[in-house]
C-alpha cells in the first residue's frame, strides 16, 4: 500500500520542521525509497505505517530519522574545483597573513555529509601551505545526519568515491588502499573533526570561524530559513572571514550581512561589519 | 615488449576482453543514454564545422564497448574523437604526426599495454602538450604511482560513471558542458 497525498504532505511537514528542507511534491516517490529502511526497524510494514506511527507518537528520534533519511548527501572531493583554486590563491594566503599573530585557523564545513569537503580542505592545506605546520588548525564538519558523520569520521572511501574529483596525485599521497576501500592518512584526518549540528536549531558550541563552506545547502531552504541561517553564520564568523556558497546559490536576501566578492573565477562572501 | 613493460605489469594481469564484463565496468544511473539528443549542429558521424576548434581526444582501449561509451560521453561535450585498439596503434597514430588534446588510455591491452605506451610517449616527447588519463580496472596504489611517474596526468578507475569522467576532465583543465 502506498502513501496518500495527505501522508506525503505530513512527511514534508516533518522534514521541514526537523531540518528546514523543502521537499518538492514532485519528488514524493523519494519518501518510499528512503523511508522503507526506517519503517522496518520501527516495526511497521511500510511507509504509510510509519506515517501512522509518527502521527500517534510524534517520537522525536523517529522524526529526526525521517529528516536525516531525506537529506541529500551529494558530495565529492574538491567539488566544483574552482572554489578550491580560490582558497589556494586568495582566501588561505590572506587568512595566514591576518592570523599570523594568533597562528590559528578555523574552518567550518557546514552540512558536510560524508566528509569529502572537509578532507579536501585538509589536503589542500597540507599540500600547498607547509607554513601551517606549526599552527593550530581545525576543520570542523557538521551535519544533522549521524549516519553520514560516522562515515566522515572513519575517513575511508570506496572506489566510486575516490574516483570523483580527487586528483590522482592526491590519492596516492594522502590515501592508502585497504581492500575495497581507501583510507585517508592520519595527517589529514587529524586536522578534521565532525560533530552533529542542525543549521536551523541553536548551534552547539562552535569556535569563531575564519572560513565557512556552506555549499549546496540552502537550495532546499525557505527564504525565511535561509535568512535565519545567514544570520547564525554571520555571528559565528570572524569579521575578516570568508564564506563560500554553492555555484547556484547567493546570499541575495542577506545583503545586509554579507557582501559578494569575486576572485579566481569564484564568488565568495565577506561578512558586513556593522558598527 | 621491453623490460619496463614486463616489470610494470607484474601482478597486474588482464582479466581478459569480455564484453559482458566491460558493460559492468560502467556504473549505471549516471545519465548514460545512447538515445539522448546530441548538441545542436552535431551530426551522427561528425561535426557541422568539420571538427575545427574542438578538443581532439584519442581513445585507446581494446574493448569496443568501452570505446563507444567514452566516445559518446566526449562527443556530447563537443570533442572530436579518434580510436585505437592498443598502445602500439595509438603510438603509430601519434608518431605519424596526428595531434590530440587528450588521450584516454586503458592499461591491459594486447600488443602494447597502456603503461608502456605512456612511457614511450613521454620518453620520445611525442605530442608533449597532450594530457593522458589512464582509464583502467587497475586500482593498486603502487600501480597508480607508477603510471604518474611514467607521465600520466590523471587516473580514472573502472568502474566509473559519466559524472566521474566529467569531474576528471575538469581536473585536467578540460572544459565540459554542464
Amino acid at each position: 500500500m502506498s502513501c496518500s497525498e495527505t501522508d506525503y504532505a505530513y512527511l514534508r511537514k516533518v522534514v521541514l520542521e526537523e531540518s528546514a528542507s523543502l521537499i518538492d511534491p514532485a519528488r514524493n516517490l523519494w519518501f518510499e525509497g528512503r523511508l522503507n529502511p526506517i519503517a522496518r526497524p520501527a516495526v511497521t510494514q511500510n511507509v504509510d505505517g510509519l506515517v501512522e506511527l509518527l502521527r500517534v507518537d510524534r517520537t522525536p528520534h523517529l522524526q529526526r530519522a525521517v529528516a536525516e533519511a531525506m537529506t541529500i548527501n551529494e558530495t565529492s572531493f574538491f567539488r566544483d574545483a574552482r572554489p578550491f583554486d580560490m582558497l589556494r590563491s586568495k582566501a588561505i594566503p590572506e587568512l595566514i597573513r591576518q592570523n599570523q599573530a594568533e597562528r590559528t585557523l578555523r574552518v567550518w564545513s557546514a552540512a558536510c555529509a560524508t566528509g569529502q569537503e572537509a578532507y579536501s580542505v585538509a589536503m589542500l592545506l597540507l599540500e600547498h601551505f607547509p607554513e601551517l605546520k606549526d599552527w593550530d588548525v581545525k576543520i570542523v564538519g557538521t551535519d544533522l545526519s549521524r549516519t553520514v558523520l560516522e562515515v566522515a569520521r572513519r575517513g575511508r572511501y570506496r572506489r566510486a568515491e575516490v574516483n570523483r574529483g580527487l586528483p590522482a596525485k592526491m590519492l596516492v599521497k594522502y590515501f592508502e588502499r585497504d581492500g575495497d576501500e581507501w583510507e585517508l592518512s592520519m595527517q589529514a584526518r587529524e586536522l578534521c573533526e565532525f560533530q552533529y549540528a542542525n543549521l536551523c536549531a541553536p548551534p552547539p558550541t562552535l569556535p569563531v570561524f575564519d572560513l565557512v563552506l556552506m555549499r549546496n545547502v540552502l537550495l532546499y531552504f525557505s527564504e525565511q530559513d535561509r535568512s535565519d541561517v545567514f544570520a547564525a553564520v554571520h555571528r559565528q564568523m570572524d569579521p575578516r572571514g570568508f564564506l563560500l556558497l554553492g555555484n547556484s546559490e547567493q546570499a541575495e536576501d542577506s545583503t545586509d550581512q554579507f557582501e559578494m566578492e569575486f576572485a579566481s573565477e569564484s564568488y565568495f562572501y565577506r561578512p558586513v561589519v556593522s558598527y | 615488449m621491453g623490460e619496463v613493460t614486463r616489470q610494470a605489469t607484474d601482478g597486474f594481469e588482464d582479466s581478459g576482453d569480455n564484453e559482458e564484463v566491460d558493460k559492468q565496468i560502467i556504473e549505471s544511473g549516471d545519465g548514460c543514454n545512447a538515445s539522448e539528443p546530441r548538441p545542436p549542429g552535431l551530426a551522427q558521424c561528425g561535426y557541422a564545422d568539420g571538427g575545427k576548434n574542438r578538443m581532439k581526444t584519442l581513445i585507446v582501449d581494446d574493448s569496443r564497448f568501452i570505446r563507444d561509451f567514452l566516445k559518446q560521453q566526449l562527443q556530447r561535450v563537443g570533442h572530436v574523437c579518434a580510436e585505437a585498439e592498443d598502445g602500439f596503434a595509438a603510438l603509430s597514430m601519434l608518431r605519424s604526426g596526428e595531434c590530440f588534446d587528450l588521450m584516454l588510455l586503458d592499461v591491459n591491452m594486447p600488443v602494447m599495454n597502456g603503461l608502456e605506451c605512456v612511457r614511450q610517449l613521454r620518453e620520445e616527447n611525442i605530442d608533449a602538450q597532450m594530457k593522458v588519463m589512464m582509464v583502467t580496472t587497475e586500482a593498486d596504489h603502487r600501480f597508480i604511482e607508477l603510471a604518474l611517474k611514467y607521465g600520466a596526468d590523471e587516473f580514472l578507475m573502472k568502474p566509473f560513471t559519466a559524472q566521474s569522467l566529467r569531474e576528471k576532465l575538469l581536473l585536467l583543465g578540460i572544459a565540459v558542458a554542464a
